[in-house]
């Protein structure tokens, strides 16, 4: 899971940001507006994380231009103003849910898998995918009611295919949702990472579809979505 | 402005009497116009009718001289020495008996001729010396009719004595037709006087039609659906209404300094803020108490600070706000699945600004909730010029201390729902501030009922 965090405050930025990577999103951050604009709309976010009084370009018409030009990616709106008014504000430009300054860490990671969760349309917090269960408020995977061990990436790469189950989802669409900016991708590195997978959860999950990518469901599912 | 100053010159009520009982200023131009109408007119009449009489009082003495110059012109002496007419007067009121028209021609104390009208009766002639003018005087005959007399003592050449000579006309006449001139006059001077208070009520009707307009213009700044005066065209009122345009739209750009200074203020202080707790570890409760109590401080000041508070002349319907609100309401909340039951009177307006509305509701709606297990209730009506807005959850409830507390001292009741208390609180600030009242109680759906009690357009 990747979130792009615009905040100007950098000693702030730089704080959410470490959490975030540490609840295990890969996490790119900008200072200023117009950046926040262009990387949202030219990379694949599953949220953004968006400050309200960004220099450049304010945060509000940022998010104005991504709903008008159809993007959809959930946008959790930071924002100092607490009065209704502004908050209100940002829910007509396209915010799905706001934090009032001073806010606790927590509550992002919480807010942002809330958000990332419904935004791929499910309504509940556990996902489950035959005997592979993830806990979206706690991030923890069970398999077969046991704890599963998975690295950093691995995690961020099942709970995409997590979120997405019975869709195919190719190597470039993982390789952006798992990997900040700054990382190297190499879709070899992804293939590596899912034989490992599947070898913890059972092959049978992660089926690859050639030529488009992979994708998971509990088998009695159809093949294509 | 003398165009709309009260002419209080001519008003025979006292002008502190008047302020007390009078309070249109239309009434007081009419009334003031009506006073000096009043006295005008018996004056001039009273004048036109004195004059008149005089007048005919002239004129019936003249025609009395001039038949006196016929009588005497009429006289001569007949051979035998008497005074005899040579042809009679014109009138035959002179022939009939007692008409009060009477002539007679004596000497030495004798009648020598008289007119057959007098029949039986004398004038009294008044020994005189010889004069060239006649001399008039007014009597009462003894049939008690008032008599003018004209008569003059002249010489007659063949007579010895001097002769008198004297008419006398019925001064009735005279009565008669000054009575027919005044009734005329007088209804003139009603008919002129009904004019004039027709004509004072057009003037003063067609002088104020820019005061009107003006007037009826504020009633639209007053309820919301003009944004300034516009001007009418009249000198003395166009400088009132750009002044009164200026203060609304200082008043206007006052409130928005104040607010665009709440929070950047706001901004300025809280990100801080956000670092500071962030980097505060979660053991150092102490800390962490005094972080959380200067945000509540910041957000309950900076409330009351962006608020605009009762301004006249803004009116916030209550339908679009609610339904805003209850969008947002549905974003925040979607984990809950609530389902929002709302009933709004179509005139339920609010006499007061929008994002005040919004703020009050907003932390009320979200109040509801966060506490509701399935449905929120909104109703918004009028009731005896007041807007009452209900916001019903169907959650726990709150004990009554619970509500004293959350209201008074902005704490929260749970910790686990957070900021309840804080919202209530600046909630209850807004309604005071608006002279309204904020009411929580219990809800027939099982949780709370909060009642804001707000002004509504008059």
């Amino acid at each position: 899971m990747r979130v792009l965090v615009a905040e100007d405050e950098p000693n702030l930025a730089a704080r959410i940001a470490a959490r975030l990577t540490a609840a295990g999103f890969a996490v790119d951050v900008v200072h200023d507006g117009r950046q926040a604009h262009f990387l949202g709309d030219t990379e694949g976010y599953d949220a953004v994380v968006l400050d309200l009084g960004l220099p450049q370009q304010d945060g509000l018409s940022v998010l104005e231009q991504w709903r008008a030009s159809g993007h959809k990616v959930p946008v959790l709106v930071l924002t100092a103003r607490s009065r209704w008014h502004e908050k209100l504000a940002g829910f007509n430009a396209g915010a799905d849910d706001y934090l009032v300054k001073p806010f606790e860490m927590e509550e992002v990671v919480v807010r942002l898998r809330a958000l990332i969760r419904r935004s791929t349309g499910h309504a509940t917090s556990t996902l489950q995918c035959g005997p592979l269960r993830l806990d979206v408020n706690a991030a923890l995977f069970e398999l077969n009611q046991e704890p599963l061990e998975l690295t950093a990436q691995e995690h961020r790469i099942l709970s995409y295919l997590m979120h997405h189950q019975g869709k195919v989802v190719s190597r470039t669409e993982l390789a952006e949702h798992v990997y900040d900016r700054d990382s190297e991708r190499d879709s070899n590195v992804i293939d590596v990472l899912i034989s490992r997978i599947r070898r913890k959860v059972g092959a049978s999950l992660i089926a690859t579809v050639r030529g488009r990518g992979f994708m998971l469901s509990d088998g009695a599912a159809s093949s294509d979505s | 402005m003398p165009s709309i100053e009260s002419p209080r010159s001519g008003a025979l009520i006292s002008p502190a009497a008047m302020q007390k009982r009078v309070t249109s200023l239309k009434a007081r131009l009419v009334l003031a116009a009506l006073a000096w109408v009043a006295v005008a007119i018996p004056i001039g009449g009273g004048g036109l009718a004195l004059s008149f009489r005089d007048t005919l009082a002239d004129s019936f003495d003249e025609r009395l001289t001039s038949l006196l110059g016929i009588l005497m012109g009429s006289a001569e002496i007949a051979p035998s020495g008497d005074i005899v007419l040579a042809r009679p007067l014109g009138d035959p009121r002179f022939e009939q008996v007692y008409s009060g028209w009477y002539w007679s021609i004596s000497h030495d104390q004798r009648n020598a001729l008289r007119s057959r009208s007098l029949w039986d009766q004398e004038l009294a002639a008044q020994a005189a010396p010889v004069s060239a003018t006649p001399r008039l005087r007014s009597v009462q005959d003894a049939l008690g009719k008032r008599l003018r007399v004209a008569e003059q003592t002249v010489d007659l050449p063949g007579i010895a004595v001097p002769v008198t000579f004297a008419i006398a006309g019925d001064l009735a006449t005279l009565e008669t037709d000054a009575r027919d001139f005044n009734r005329l006059l007088w209804l003139s001077l009603i008919a002129l006087g009904g004019g004039l208070v027709l004509a004072i009520l057009a003037q003063v009707s067609f002088g104020l039609r820019p005061l009107r307009k003006v007037t009826a213009n504020i009633e639209q700044v007053r309820v919301g659906t003009a944004q300034t005066l516009q001007t009418t065209g009249t000198r003395e009122l166009d400088t009132l209404v750009e002044e009164i345009n200026t203060l609304l739209d200082q008043n206007r750009r006052t409130l928005d300094r104040a607010r665009a200074n709440a929070a950047d203020l706001a901004h300025a202080l809280k990100t801080p803020l956000s670092v500071i707790r962030s980097a505060m570890s979660q053991d150092n409760r102490d800390d962490l108490v005094q972080v959380l109590a200067m945000q509540r401080i910041i957000d309950r000041h900076l409330a009351r600070a962006a608020s605009a508070g009762p301004r006249r002349g803004v009116l916030t319907p209550v339908q679009p706000v609610i339904a805003a609100l209850v969008r947002g309401m549905s974003k925040i909340h979607s984990e809950r699945s609530l389902t929002f039951d709302v009933r709004i009177e179509d005139e339920a307006r609010f006499a007061g600004d929008a994002e005040d509305l919004e703020e009050m509701l907003g932390n009320l709606l979200d109040n509801a909730c966060k506490w509701a297990r399935s449905r929120v209730a909104v109703t918004a009506r009028l009731r005896q010029h007041r807007l009452e807005i209900e916001i019903e959850d169907d959650g726990p409830g709150m004990s009554r201390e619970q509500q004293a507390l959350g209201i008074e001292r902005g704490q929260r009741f749970d910790e686990s729902t957070p900021g309840t208390g804080l919202g209530l609180a600046i909630v209850s600030d807004l309604a005071a501030l608006y002279e309204g009242a904020f009411l929580m109680g219990s809800s027939p759906l099982g949780g709370v009922k909060a009642q804001l009690q707000l002004p509504a357009p008059a």
